[in-house]
């Protein structure tokens, strides 16, 4: 017998008579506040930054990044940085992105997090090669919950997915708490909120 | 890294002579105790989550032998290789076999992020002997990697270092300044060293925190982004996990991650929390699913609900014996209350000082995201363990003549009177230093009759 | 008048008997029947913790010969009356540790005495009455907050209560883990006490003399002039 015959049937011997499977919360009846996402956002080290309109983030960037700075950037019809579409490969060539500005499908606002998977991704190493982070979210794309986050992901519509929730981190020395442990420095979210009179 | 034995109590005793570094150890790990507090009771529907948390593992664990199953097939029409190990040395075996096959005779370049399994598994160790060197990404690991120690927590590898120590295992290892004990410092100095490990590694090795059955993927949590920047940047991703990990549906891990990181850190969510479906192109994916003694242990009813952990780590942060006597004393990959009640499982006879490093006080079982019972599953390995005469020799003559004594209300009586006048009229025979009670406190005052005697005297008539 | 047959745990039988007097009289002054079986030694928890429960079947048998008539058996500590409940299944009474007996089945609400003297307490929960008999609320969880003992001892006048900055950490006593694991046990006791200490209580008062009896243990090396009693002690009216 192999291992996996093995193992399987040493499971099937000595897994208890079944257990129901519990059911799952209602989704949230509230509205995902967009400045409940944003205090989270910047409670987790982030800085929010909201805008009106995506043109918003090119005066924005360029003033903090400025040539030689490589800001690489997956929004169309936006004149900042390297415009990166279909799939890079290898990841390596992405080690000298000194900011990587991404659309993010949307936030969560109990913990601050931002989805991002293969559709926004043009490669997965992306998002944490960069010495900064920048993802655009918008306050119309925001749900209450992990549960409600996960009711927008059919399984199997995305090849990889990532929530991320702040810069990376460490506190593995004595606890104290470090931004940039492997990943991004910072991470700043664009918080688009469009005003309907302009 | 195999040490000489040294049981719990004797390694307790030798963490408590350093009372100060004893202190900050448990002040520090109070600290992280307090922030899961304070992220616990920020959510008014904690303990209902918690429940459902239970109830998913509970069912998952009922039906694993199909979801495992349903988890394989989705996982390999996904494109990922699925692997079986009944063993910690065949999953040596096989991580070994895909390097070689990744690699050939070049000598391999591999990174690994923090898994708890392959501890478990010492495939460092394993893989170290075969010529293979694997480099830890996680800053804690790598700290305690380079120190060739084991990690001392499944969540914080480190915890039992101070800056001082991290300062001058950098300065040999990564040439640091001499006496820099900045924080901010030690962590640039590692990440430009590990960067170049991520960009020239082939091979990248992580745990896994949930598999999903209805997916055939998984997803892997790291605060630091260490599992991404390994496995996005090498060609092959090799995934170990033990069987006890699989969760029905992807719905589930809004229940899990909602509770995981809170638990461990008192973060809401982990920085990231990648979900792998299928590889990236010209990637290639493997898990690895381990029992190394969980379909065992699924099969005992007072211990099965062990396999429901998420290893948040939680249980060692709240547990007042782990802060003052440090993870190094458990002598098992797995640490504190969880570990000493999955270790008997793996070694009961190594292990059978574990379930008695506790004094039950029950504070993990309640800190629990998955509730196990752990402090009741300490008390049934006791037994367990005194049935298989594992409990030292002079134990057992005190415990059973204690039981004769207490079963015979004449024998208590006597032995109560001639216990008392012993210890008033010669102290010496049990304040001495034979008496570990008497070491570090005095014994109480006997009194010259017992409520018994008393009762006889003034009420005896009822 | 409702019968109820008191339990003196073995220890305290031996070393406190004050404890179980205090116990006596003051169900006594609150109406009951108190009734002490005379044959009464252990409830068996030290051997069962130490994993010989199977050893301790004489113990057990010795509980029920003693107890087994009673509907309501009422014991001065927490620890005992958790190990016989989820240990004894075979007797068919009702356990109660005395402060939830107090407050679930005699419904106390009001004590007409004050404290000889104003008293400043800290209050030692013991891990096997809190989270094992659910006495009080625990910090672990997300649950409102309550105290039996503190209850009943908010109806005694001039006894001010203080709260340790660790609620409700372990003493480190532990049933033979104080003597198998020395070193923890007494370092523990002496952070629980550091924490009594820090605000300058004159008694620290619990409701299982055994957490006490290795907390006095420390003070008494420490040669601090803290004293602890057990709940009963404060709750009894000394002048009746």
């Amino acid at each position: 017998m192999n291992s996996r015959q093995a193992i399987l049937t040493a499971v099937a011997r000595n897994q208890p008579v079944t257990r129901p499977m519990p059911t799952l919360p209602e989704p949230s009846t509230e509205r995902a506040s967009a400045d409940g996402f944003a205090q989270r956002v910047e409670a987790i080290g982030g800085t929010i930054v909201p805008i009106s309109a995506l043109t918003d983030i090119v005066s924005y960037l360029q003033t903090r990044f400025p040539p030689p700075a490589r800001l690489v950037s997956t929004l169309p019809d936006l004149p900042l940085g390297e415009r990166l579409s279909d799939t890079v490969v290898p990841g390596h060539i992405l080690e000298t992105v000194d900011l990587a500005l991404l659309m993010g499908a949307f936030g969560v606002v109990e913990n601050g997090a931002i989805w991002l998977d293969s559709r926004q991704l043009p490669h997965r190493a992306l998002p944490f090669i960069c010495q900064h982070l920048a993802v655009v979210v918008s306050s119309q794309a925001l749900v209450s919950t992990l549960h409600d986050a996960y009711r927008q992901l059919s399984p199997n519509t995305f090849d990889y997915g990532v929530f991320i929730a702040g810069p990376s981190k460490t506190a593995d020395i004595e606890q104290s708490l470090v931004i940039g442990a492997h990943g991004p420095r910072s991470l700043t979210v664009f918080l688009l909120t469009t005003d309907p009179s302009r | 890294m195999s040490q000489r034995f040294v049981s719990h109590a004797q390694a307790a005793s030798q963490f408590l002579t350093d009372e100060a570094r004893t202190d900050w150890h448990d002040e520090t790990l109070w600290f992280v105790r307090q922030k899961r507090d304070k992220a616990a009771h920020a959510l008014p529907e904690w303990e209902a989550l918690r429940e459902l948390a239970s109830g998913i593992k509970d069912h998952a664990l009922s039906e694993l032998s199909t979801y495992l199953t349903q988890f394989e097939q989705n996982a390999l029409a996904n494109g990922i290789q699925v692997h079986w190990a009944a063993t910690a040395a065949e999953h040596n075996q096989i991580v070994l076999h895909i390097i070689r096959q990744q690699t050939g005779p070049a000598p391999p370049r591999v990174v690994k992020s923090k898994s708890m399994l392959t501890e478990e598994c010492h495939l460092n160790e394993f893989l170290t002997k075969q010529g293979v060197e694997v480099v830890d990404t996680d800053l804690g690991e790598r700290i305690v990697q380079l120190r060739q120690e084991p990690p001392s927590h499944i969540v914080l590898p480190a915890i039992h270092l101070k800056k001082a120590d991290v300062s001058a295992t950098f300065q040999q290892h990564l040439g640091t300044e001499a006496g820099n004990e900045d924080p901010q410092y030690l962590t640039e100095a590692a990440r430009h060293h590990l960067r170049e490990k991520f960009v020239s590694a082939s091979i990248a090795i992580t745990g896994v925190n949930f598999a999903i059955a209805e997916t055939g993927g998984f997803v892997v949590c790291t605060n630091e982004g260490n599992a991404d920047l390994g496995v996005h940047l090498a060609d092959v991703h090799i995934a170990c996990l033990g069987i006890e990990k699989v969760i029905p549906r992807q719905e589930h891990l809004g229940v899990f991650l909602r509770l995981l990181a809170r638990s461990a850190t008192g973060q809401p969510i982990t920085t990231y929390s990648s979900h792998f479906v299928r590889p990236r192109a010209g990637q290639v994916i493997h898990v690895i699913l381990v029992d190394n003694g969980r379909s065992t242990q699924l099969g005992r009813p007072e211990f099965r609900n062990s396999l429901k952990c998420i290893r948040c780590g939680a249980c060692f942060n709240t547990c007042p014996v782990y802060r003052r006597s440090g993870g190094h004393s458990y002598h098992n990959a797995v640490a504190g209350p969880i570990g000493s009640i999955l270790a008997p499982n793996l070694d009961m006879r190594r292990n059978a000082d574990l379930p008695f490093a506790s004094t039950l006080c029950g504070s993990c079982t309640n800190v629990c995201p998955v509730k196990i019972n752990i402090h009741e599953q300490l008390w049934h390995w006791r037994q367990t363990l005194t049935a298989e005469g594992l409990a030292p020799p002079a134990k057992t003559v005190a415990m059973k003549g204690m039981a004769w004594v207490l079963g015979h209300p004449t024998v208590y009586r006597l032995s109560g009177r001639i216990g008392r006048w012993v210890m008033q009229h010669v102290p010496v025979l049990v304040n001495n230093r034979l008496n570990p009670w008497y070491k570090g406190r005095d014994m109480p005052s006997p009194p010259a009759q017992s409520f018994g005697e008393w009762y006889d005297k003034n009420r005896s008539r009822v | 008048m409702m019968r109820v047959a008191l339990f003196v745990p073995c220890y305290v039988d031996q070393f406190y008997p004050a404890v179980a007097i205090a116990t006596l009289g003051l169900l006594e002054q609150l109406g009951c029947q108190v009734v002490v079986p005379r044959n009464q030694t252990c409830c068996g928890q030290p051997m069962a913790n130490s994993g010989f429960a199977r050893a301790a079947a004489s113990c057990d048998q010795n509980f029920r010969q003693n107890f087994g008539e009673f509907d309501h058996i009422v014991c001065p500590s927490g620890s005992c009356v958790l190990h016989v409940r989820e240990h004894n299944p075979l007797l068919t009474g009702q356990i109660w540790e005395l402060c939830e007996f107090l407050t679930d089945v005699l419904q106390v609400r009001a004590l007409p005495h004050r404290s000889a003297r104003p008293l400043r307490i800290g209050i030692h929960q013991s891990c096997h009455g809190q989270r094992g008999l659910r006495l009080s609320s625990m910090s672990e969880r997300n649950e409102p907050y309550f105290s039996k003992m503190e209850t009943l001892l908010r109806l005694v006048d001039g006894i001010n209560i203080t709260t340790p900055a660790r609620p409700d950490e372990c003493c480190g006593f532990g049933g033979t883990f104080c003597v198998t694991q020395e070193a923890l046990s007494v370092k523990m006791g002496k952070d629980r006490l550091a924490q009594h200490q820090a605000n300058q209580v004159d008694y620290i008062v619990g409701g299982d003399m055994s957490c006490l009896m290795h907390l006095e243990g420390i003070l008494r090396r420490q040669q601090s002039p803290i004293q602890v009693r057990h709940v009963a002690q404060l709750l009894v009216d000394h002048a009746l």
